[in-house]
């Protein structure tokens, strides 16, 4: 099967490596160093109890380089979140009739923006909780316990391209289900991302601190209400207790976890405001549900957006 | 006039020195380099206004007891230490002892009354840029330099006019005002926001005040400050608020308000005497000031200037 990973960072690099070790036709795109470490390194996947390197691999920079292969069966969407529409466009000269994309980055409007771009009958929706990190150009570190990368069809049900996706996925070794209902799974993930991320990255704080002090709790805990009444204003059957889960998720994180968005910022890198507080700030205008804790961390992050500033 | 000024930093050394050299008996007190310096190599300060000005012998201690009794104590330390700063203070406080702050705040005079007795404290403010270059040196930016103060009750006591001729003396623009406690919180509304917002965003005003967003977050500190006075019984007027967004809109864009200075340099922050202060005022008078609280919220962890 002949699948192009769009973004190989820690999780598009790692689901595509178990994707080429099950033979399948895998092209990587990426950028700058880690692009030239990929070419010229190859891929290496540093594990708690494995570590191995796939070289050569097919790494580009830009999906039309791949064109000339013909339109690919799968697109695993793992960018960063900024340039969505962008990122779609570019994907364009590999699309066929028949590909599926399936993004598996953080949001709760992700694959309505990439459908808007490509045609939505292309799209699936999904999510997976799976940590890493890119120590250095070629490298992809994957501590800790492999949640299963979940998705199925973004209006809901059951269909035969998921049930070959899910066969081909497990024959790779990637942990994965299947959801009737993803994206009440999205939203229930959303509420608890979007909370920490703001909170910790408006504070420039750790989980630890930002749960340790009546006022950061609080917002965190603001900001998790809204995001949950947004999303049941939307009719999404959220569980009853996504908010008690969100705030016990808090003390029971590592204190040290700082969210990406945070170290985004630290970094000068630019951020996923626009995914997170923002689509909340925006969908809770919408449907009239006052969203006060999200347009304030959005307001106080948006001059970063970009990542002009550190 | 004995006068003692507590808080060598840009504010202190900037008026001290000009009550020095008109002939008042100025004892600084100061810690650390800033007192070496001061003792060593006397008070530098330049000065947009005045120009560079030296005063080389100066009367400088680390022990407030050594610098009483003071007709009057100029207090210009920040607000983060005023408790402390207060409690130092009552070796050379004597019934005759008047005390002004000039710190930003809105509950200033309170919080020292109850430390030192609330009949000494005037109220006042002021409106200068001045900060330590390094110790001993400070430097005074822009064209304003002047102090508003005046008894809090708003009547004119010999003591606030004995004040106000020693500053006039000394040529510091001074205003005696009959009604302190509605500038002090009028000054406060437009601090906490400039400060708070720019601190909040790691932005200079200009940006602030272009972006909807951020603006909205400015004038929503005014806002709720605004109806904490109200609450308060201080009347700041219908266009207190568009008034002082006017104002900030004709400050250079680059204008870095204290906070986001001290943010900067990883200095303690005063985010507790303003943002802070709104949210607790909020809670205790039933006003509700979600923006200040969430400011104070995000800023509050940084406040001690320990983690960049």
């Amino acid at each position: 099967m002949r699948i192009l990973i769009m973004g190989a960072g820690a999780m598009g690099g790692y689901y595509g490596a178990r994707l080429v070790q099950a033979g399948h036709d895998v092209i990587f795109i990426a950028r700058g160093a880690h692009l030239e470490a990929l070419r010229t390194r190859g891929l290496t996947i540093v594990r708690d109890e494995e570590q191995f390197t796939l070289h050569p691999i097919q790494a580009l920079e830009d999906p039309a380089q791949a064109a000339p292969g013909g339109p690919v069966a799968l697109v695993l969407f793992t960018t960063k979140a900024y340039d969505l529409e962008g990122a779609a466009q570019r994907l364009a000269p590999v699309m066929g009739p028949q590909t599926v994309v399936l993004p598996l980055l953080n949001g709760v409007d992700i694959a309505e923006r990439l459908g808007a771009v490509l045609g939505m009958a292309h799209l699936l929706a999904g999510l997976t909780y799976l940590p890493g990190n890119v120590p250095r150009p070629g490298v992809i570190n994957q501590p800790g316990v492999e949640h299963p990368l979940r998705f199925g069809e973004p209006g809901g049900g059951h269909s035969a391209r998921v049930a070959f996706l899910l066969e081909t996925f497990r024959t790779a070794r990637i942990l994965c289900d299947v959801s009737e209902d993803i994206r009440t799974d999205l939203w229930t993930k959303f509420v608890l991302i979007n909370s920490t991320a703001g909170a910790c990255t408006v504070t420039r704080q750790t989980v630890g601190t930002v749960a340790g002090d009546p006022d950061t709790r609080a917002l965190y805990q603001a900001c998790a209400q809204e995001t949950a009444a947004v999303a049941r204003a939307m009719g999404i059957a959220l569980p009853e207790d996504a908010v008690e889960k969100t705030m016990a998720y808090l003390d029971k994180v590592p204190a040290r976890n700082k969210p990406s968005m945070l170290q985004d910022l630290e970094r000068g890198k630019p951020l996923e405001l626009e995914t997170l507080n923002g689509v909340v700030m925006r969908l809770g205008a919408e449907r009239g549900v006052p969203t006060p804790a999200n347009r304030s961390i959005y307001a106080a992050l948006k001059l970063h957006v970009n990542g002009r500033r550190a | 006039m004995n006068i003692a000024i507590m808080g060598a930093g840009g504010l202190g050394a900037f008026y001290g020195i000009q009550l020095a050299r008109a002939g008042n008996a100025v004892t600084f007190i100061a810690r650390g380099a800033t007192l070496a310096a001061l003792r060593t190599q006397g008070l530098r300060v330049k000065s947009e206004l005045l120009g560079d000005l030296h005063l080389p012998q100066v009367r400088a201690t680390d022990i407030p007891a050594q610098a009483g009794p003071a007709e009057l104590v100029l207090l210009t330390t920040k607000a983060y230490d005023l408790e402390s700063a207060a409690r130092s203070l009552t070796p050379l406080v004597n019934p005759d002892t008047t005390v002004l702050p000039l710190l930003n705040g809105v509950d200033i005079a309170e919080r020292l009354g109850a430390v030192l007795g609330p009949d000494r404290i005037l109220g006042g403010l002021c409106r200068v840029s001045a900060a330590i270059a390094e110790p001993g040196v400070i430097t005074q930016a822009g064209k304003f330099s002047n102090v508003v103060f005046g008894e809090l009750s708003g009547e004119t006591t010999p003591r606030a006019r004995a004040v106000l001729a020693a500053f006039e003396a000394a040529g510091i623009a001074t205003e005696l005002s009959p009604h302190i406690r509605r500038d002090i919180w009028t000054k406060y509304l437009f601090i906490a926001a400039a400060s708070g917002v720019c601190a909040l965003t790691s932005s200079t005003l200009g940006p602030v005040l272009n972006d909807p967003d951020t603006r909205a977050l400015f004038t929503g500190v005014m806002t709720e400050i605004a109806a904490l006075a109200a609450r308060a019984g201080i009347t700041l007027g219908d266009s207190v608020v568009a008034n002082s967004l006017a104002a900030a809109q004709k400050m250079p864009p680059t204008m870095k308000p204290s906070m986001l200075h001290d943010l900067e340099q990883r200095k303690s922050l005063e985010v507790e005497a303003l943002n802070g202060t709104a949210a607790r005022l909020g809670r205790e008078l039933g006003v509700p000031t979600p923006i200040n609280q969430f400011i104070y919220a995000a800023l509050k962890h940084r406040a001690a200037g320990a983690t960049p």
